[in-house]
Formats: structure tokens, C-alpha cells, sequence
């Protein structure tokens, strides 16, 4: 699977679109919390919602089983987010699921078949999503930055609020080190 | 014994699909590709190949897939829905009328308590409503898994709706 051709500069024009915004320069560190809310997204933990214990109990069955969702009801978008997660997942979790809202893709749902709920997903939005995401927490401009001062991967994580992985792929993806080096 | 003990309410029954024979069909088709090369073959993605093998629940998208993979119906699947002819308490009953041990008027006395305390105690099976929404969660669920998550989402659902009519949200 791979993201359609031009789909990766677009998700770079439209982030540095939206931290503008936002009042944010291209380095700067973007909440996603904040984004939803110039978005007019609301953010609920899913603790609130249901039995914290059931959510323990789906983690034990299978780790990461569940990290977030948007609901759409009345017109309003809410992202729920797990409350098992750290925040630099959530960050991630909330800002995959504000691109699909800025993508404006389509619901996925879990629908019945004999009985028998299954997950649908359209595994070319999931992949728009997270690259999109990515670019919204990391976009280019700031990756590059930290590799001219000559960050780690973990420095990049702590100061952004991301996961290791997250600054990781980010990082590697983008070939920012290859062009701060040729400098 | 069967009939009496239940033993037809496996795991496997409730959660309606037979995984592990798919993920066996699908070893079997595979033969000697290498996991890459089937999944490539089916059009699904390595890890998803590799999860449904192993005997996780894929989406509904790759379970079609993998289906016309194997070219057969993706019906074959499921667990026969076994289908009471006579209601639980009906057949209580039916023993009850004929114990020998029990007079008619004693017998049809208890079968009254036991229906009143059924009306009373037994509870509409529940209504899975089908949830639409995002989310960010494993493409490949283990076995128990779709179930607990459809229903946990089912309940936010209810919940956020709850607040947004209360103009909470």
C-alpha cells in the first residue's frame, strides 16, 4: 500500500496552513488538544465513559485493541482517547484522528455480519491518516531544525510531546538528516 | 449428555466465526509461498496475513479478500446459529408437568412461580447497535475482542449522545 502521488506535500502545505492558524511558527511544538479546538472538535477521555476495568480487561485480550475514536452525533465531532495510553500516544492518537476530520473521510464502522461485529476500515484512509498526523505533530520545517542542532530521536520525542517511534519514523521518513548534513 | 451440559456454548460458538479454520485454510492454500508472497497474492498486508493465520479476526475488507483467496464463501465461516424451537421456560415446564413425582396442581403451582420469576428476572437479549464512527484500533482483532469493542463503543455512543443532548458537549 502506498499514499496516493503528491499526497505527502500536500500534508506538509496544509500543517504549516493550520499552525499559522494556530499562531504557531514551523518549529514549534503543536497540542493537539489545541488544534481540536480551533478545529471545533471536542475531546473526551473514554474513562468518563465507560468502566475504566473493561477497557483494562480489552488491553489484557489484546494490547492496543483500542486507542481512540470519533464519534459524529448532532453534527459535532468528539474524539474519544484511552486513558491506558501516555501522552505522547494519545498526542499521536488524537492527531490521527483529527486528520481523518481534516481529510474529511468517511466514517468507518463496526458492522454485523451474522451476528458477528467486524472492523471496517479502508486501509488507504488509515494510511492517509497517520502520515497526515505525523506531519500535523512533525511537519518538515521543524524536523529539520532539530537535525541542525543535532537532537537525538529522544530529545525530539521529550520536546515535542511525541512517542520515540513517532519522532523516529518522522525523522527517517522526511531524509532531514541527509539535508541539514549537506549544508 | 451434550444437550443437558450445554457444552455447545463454547467460546468458538459465541464469538460466531471459525477463525481457527480460516487460519488453517489459509496455511493450507499458502503451501510452500512464503507469508509475503500470499498476502501479496490475496492483497492483504503481511502483518494481517500473518495475524489471520495465527487465527485473529481480520477487517471485514480482508476477510473478503482472503476469502476469494481461498475461493470460498465467506458464509462458511460462521457458526450455525443453533435455534431453540421452545423457549427455555417452556421446557422447564414441560419437565416439570412431567415429573411423576409431582402432582398436576403442584406442578403447575411451581411452573406459575417460575414463570412469574422469569418474566421478572429474564432479560431482553441485548440489542448490539451497529456503531459508526473512527477508529484508531488493531486492523486484526483477537478472538473475544470485536464483541467487548463493539459493545464498549455502543456504551460511549450512548453516553456522549447523553451529554450532547444535555448540552454538555
Amino acid at each position: 500500500m502506498t499514499l496516493r502521488r503528491g499526497f505527502k506535500a500536500e500534508a506538509e502545505r496544509e500543517a504549516a496552513r493550520v499552525r499559522k492558524e494556530l499562531g504557531l511558527a514551523s518549529h514549534d511544538r503543536l497540542d493537539p488538544r489545541d488544534l481540536a479546538k480551533h478545529l471545533s472538535v471536542s475531546i473526551v477521555d473514554s474513562g468518563e465513559l465507560v468502566d475504566v476495568t473493561e477497557l483494562e480487561d480489552l488491553e489484557r485480550l489484546q494490547a492496543f485493541a483500542f486507542s481512540a475514536a470519533t464519534f459524529e452525533i448532532e453534527q459535532r465531532k468528539i474524539i474519544v482517547v484511552s486513558p491506558l495510553r501516555n501522552t505522547g500516544r494519545q498526542n499521536s492518537d488524537i492527531a490521527h484522528e483529527l486528520a481523518h476530520v481534516m481529510l474529511k473521510h468517511d466514517l468507518s464502522e463496526i458492522r454485523e455480519v451474522d451476528g458477528m461485529p467486524f472492523r471496517t476500515c479502508k486501509p488507504d484512509e488509515e494510511e492517509e491518516a497517520t502520515a497526515f498526523g505525523g506531519t500535523l505533530l512533525l511537519p518538515r520545517p521543524l524536523l529539520l531544525s532539530a537535525a541542525r542542532r543535532q537532537a537525538s530521536i529522544e530529545q525530539i520525542a521529550n520536546q515535542y510531546d511525541v512517542t520515540v517511534e513517532m519522532a523516529r519514523f518522522r525523522y527517517n521518513t522526511t531524509g532531514v538528516a541527509k539535508q541539514a548534513m549537506s549544508r | 449428555m451434550d444437550d443437558v451440559t450445554g457444552a455447545s456454548d463454547t467460546s468458538a460458538s459465541v464469538e460466531g466465526l471459525d477463525l481457527a479454520r480460516l487460519g488453517e485454510m489459509l496455511r493450507e492454500r499458502r503451501g510452500k509461498l512464503s507469508l509475503r508472497q500470499a498476502a501479496a497474492e490475496a492483497g492483504v498486508s503481511f502483518s494481517t496475513f500473518t495475524r489471520v493465520e495465527a487465527g485473529a479476526q481480520p477487517d471485514l475488507t480482508s476477510f473478503t479478500l482472503l476469502c476469494a483467496w481461498l475461493g470460498v464463501s465467506p458464509g462458511q465461516f460462521f457458526a450455525p446459529v443453533i435455534e431453540r424451537q421452545v423457549a427455555p421456560i417452556d421446557e422447564a415446564i414441560a419437565h416439570l408437568a412431567a415429573d411423576p413425582r409431582l402432582a398436576p396442581d403442584a406442578a403447575s403451582k411451581i411452573a406459575d412461580v417460575l414463570r412469574n420469576m422469569y418474566d421478572v428476572l429474564a432479560k431482553a437479549p441485548a440489542q448490539r447497535q451497529v456503531v459508526a464512527c473512527h477508529l484508531r484500533a488493531a486492523s486484526v482483532l483477537r478472538p473475544g475482542v470485536p464483541h467487548r469493542l463493539n459493545s464498549l463503543l455502543g456504551e460511549m455512543h450512548d453516553k456522549l449522545a447523553a451529554r450532547v443532548a444535555g448540552g454538555e458537549l
